[in-house]
């Protein structure tokens, strides 16, 4: 078994001058030296007497002996130390420069190699650290760190757009509590936490949050829980993503269908509960009546499916349309003279005038636009009001206007009055069977033939819908 | 033994004379009402043994007749039997009906019409002082 020798036992000779030992040895066996020409040769000994000048000798011989020893041994320790409570105070920047030959050279050139590599350690971390800042500084989720008690402890822009701030700084000068504060329902934050406690993990869970405008927002969101081993405290870290697009229409299709169902469900029903009364009746005229109700029950089932069905094929642009020269006059006064009965039963004046060029449109379907336009002004008009109808033409457009004196549509709803589904709340109150479709309806027959649907209302006071049409050119009806 | 009365709340008039036609013929007296409003007056006027209640209803729904009659100063009105017969499946709706108090929420669809008679004879059978029953008492919240 070979055993490596201590260090200092392998210096050659010259070396072991060099080294520390050597340089204590030099020192005291010169100062040795000294001391004995003194007592031998000079003349002051010979006046002392001899045992005076051995004493003074001895002395001066420990002396300095001892502080030049000190000298060589404790100033370059001084010198280490300052430059490690410099490197502890975490500046890297003083360079330890020296030409000493013996260990304490060494130490002080290991120690500057020591330096140089833990600057370089710390530079490298920094770049990593400052990477991976600007990752999370630039990314599109949003992302934070927070303390359990909610406090924000950092966060990105994307996290403060996200909730409405315009930048971080923003946002985290509103920090305490932040994380706590922002949900809509503090239940939901409640099982966060517990989940958080329990896995240390979440992977996305989805959560409303209550934006700096009081808007809702929904995210979701995929955080964990750090220990930072330097202050011994843990915190949660996290990343969220806007989902409320996809929510929403998640609702849109909920509502949907939970609409459709009931709207179906009526007719349905109708039709099921009369032709139950029909089979155990005995009365024949009895029997005729409820069969009756049984159809006219299915013609409202039927025409609810049509009107989705062109909703859907216009929407694709799959309805199979047979476009013709069309006199847009013509068939209002058509729509007109069939629901003037209608009208005469609610004490209501129904008028039409005008005239126009040609128009190139689909007959079906501007048919359905004209009569929803104006079903609808005599549908929402209370009794003994009045629905002005007129047609009329400028340079480009034949426009058709329906004019009523019924309950009107708020702001609000007319911005939304020409989607899908959209049923004004005053509307809805004077009929529940609408379907929301009627002028979404009108709005995909203008467009498709180029034109477009157009309202002007007050709340109480009335309404006017404006129809728009291309005149229709010869180009146009060759094509 | 006296006729009960029974309010029916229904905006479709198909369905109306469908279940007026068969409930009639049960030996019930009806009350119609073709929206909320209507509801709400005809309930205070022929205090009934029970209300069937449509959900989707011009001017008033019934969710608003239901919180109005719960809300009644008149212990006979605020305990009226209330029993939502609706087309519409919408579970919020649904559990704020069963928070007010209801004897029940049926789906007319999936109903045909001897099965409501016989679920509604049923009913007031169960408990004959109808008006106030402890099942139709609003819940404390």
């Amino acid at each position: 078994v070979s055993r490596r020798q201590p260090f200092e036992t392998r210096l050659n000779p010259f070396e072991r001058i060099r080294s520390t030992e050597g340089k204590v040895f030099l020192l005291m066996f010169g100062l040795a030296s000294l001391a004995l020409a003194f007592i031998v040769w000079t003349p002051v000994a010979h006046s002392l007497g001899w045992m005076t000048a051995f004493m003074v000798s001895v002395l001066t011989y420990m002396v300095v002996g001892t502080y030049g020893t000190m000298r060589i041994v404790a100033r370059p320790v001084r010198r280490a130390k300052a430059h490690f409570e410099a490197i502890a105070r975490g500046d890297y920047s003083r360079p330890v420069n020296t030409r000493r030959t013996d260990e304490f050279g060494d130490m002080l050139r290991g120690l500057d190699q020591m330096r140089r590599s833990l600057t370089a350690a710390v530079e490298a971390r920094e770049a990593a650290e400052s990477r991976y800042r600007e990752i999370v500084e630039r990314s599109v989720q949003g992302f934070y760190q927070s303390n359990e008690d909610g406090d924000l402890l950092a966060a990105n822009d994307a996290l403060a757009r996200l909730l409405g701030y315009r930048t971080a700084d923003e946002l985290l000068a509103e920090s305490a509590g932040l994380t706590k504060r922002v949900h809509v329902d503090p239940a939901r934050r409640v099982q966060f936490i517990s989940l958080m406690r329990s896995q240390g993990v979440i992977n996305g869970f989805e959560a409303a949050l209550r934006r700096r405008d009081g808007s809702t927002i929904w995210i979701t969101e995929s955080a964990r829980i750090v220990h930072d081993p330097l202050t011994k405290r843990s915190y949660l870290e996290g990343f969220l993503d806007d989902i409320t697009e996809r929510k929403q229409t998640e609702q849109f299709k909920s509502d949907f269908v939970s609409f459709v169902t009931h709207q179906l469900r009526t007719p349905l029903s109708g039709i099921r509960w009369m032709l139950e009364l029909a089979k155990e009746s005995e009365s024949a005229g009895e029997v005729k009546s409820f069969v009756e109700d049984a159809h006219a029950s299915a013609e409202r089932l039927i025409s609810l499916v049509n009107d989705l069905l062109d909703v859907t094929r216009l929407e694709a642009g799959r309805l199979a349309m047979n476009p013709t020269m069309l006199s847009l006059a013509g068939v209002t006064s058509d729509i007109v003279h069939e629901l003037e009965p209608l009208a005469g039963s609610k004490h209501q004046t129904l008028t039409f005038s005008g005239s126009s060029p040609d128009v190139f449109a689909d007959s079906q379907l501007l048919r359905q636009a004209v009569l929803n336009l104006v079903g609808n002004a005599l549908k929402y008009t209370p009794e003994g009001g009045s629905v002005t109808v007129s047609v009329s033409a400028d340079e480009a457009d034949v426009h058709l206007s329906v004019r009523d004196t019924g309950i009107g549509i708020s702001e609000d709803a007319q911005r939304q009055l020409f989607q899908k589904f959209y049923r004004a709340n005053n509307a809805q109150a004077i009929d529940t069977e609408g379907t929301g479709l009627g002028l979404y309806l009108v709005r995909l027959i203008a467009e498709h033939a180029g034109g477009r649907v157009a309202c002007q209302s007050r709340e109480g006071t009335g309404s006017t819908f404006t129809l728009s049409l291309p005149i229709a050119t010869s180009e146009k009806a060759v094509a | 033994m006296t006729t009960p009365t029974i309010v029916l709340a229904e905006d479709d008039r198909f369905l109306r004379r469908a279940v007026d036609v068969a409930l009639t013929k049960r030996g019930y007296r009806m009350v119609l009402a073709t929206d909320g409003i209507e509801a709400l007056d005809a309930v205070r006027q022929h205090k009934p043994a029970l209300v069937l209640l449509d959900m989707l209803m011009p001017r008033m729904g019934g969710m608003e007749v239901l919180s109005a009659l719960r809300a009644d100063s008149d212990p006979v009105i605020s305990g009226t039997r209330v029993l939502i017969l609706s087309n519409s499946s919408k579970e919020f709706e649904m559990q704020s009906a069963e928070a007010l108090g209801i004897s029940g929420y049926w789906i007319k669809a999936n109903l045909s019409l001897h099965e409501l008679g016989e679920r509604i004879q049923a009913l007031i059978t169960e408990a004959p002082a109808a008006p106030g029953t402890e099942s139709a008492r609003a819940p404390t919240l």
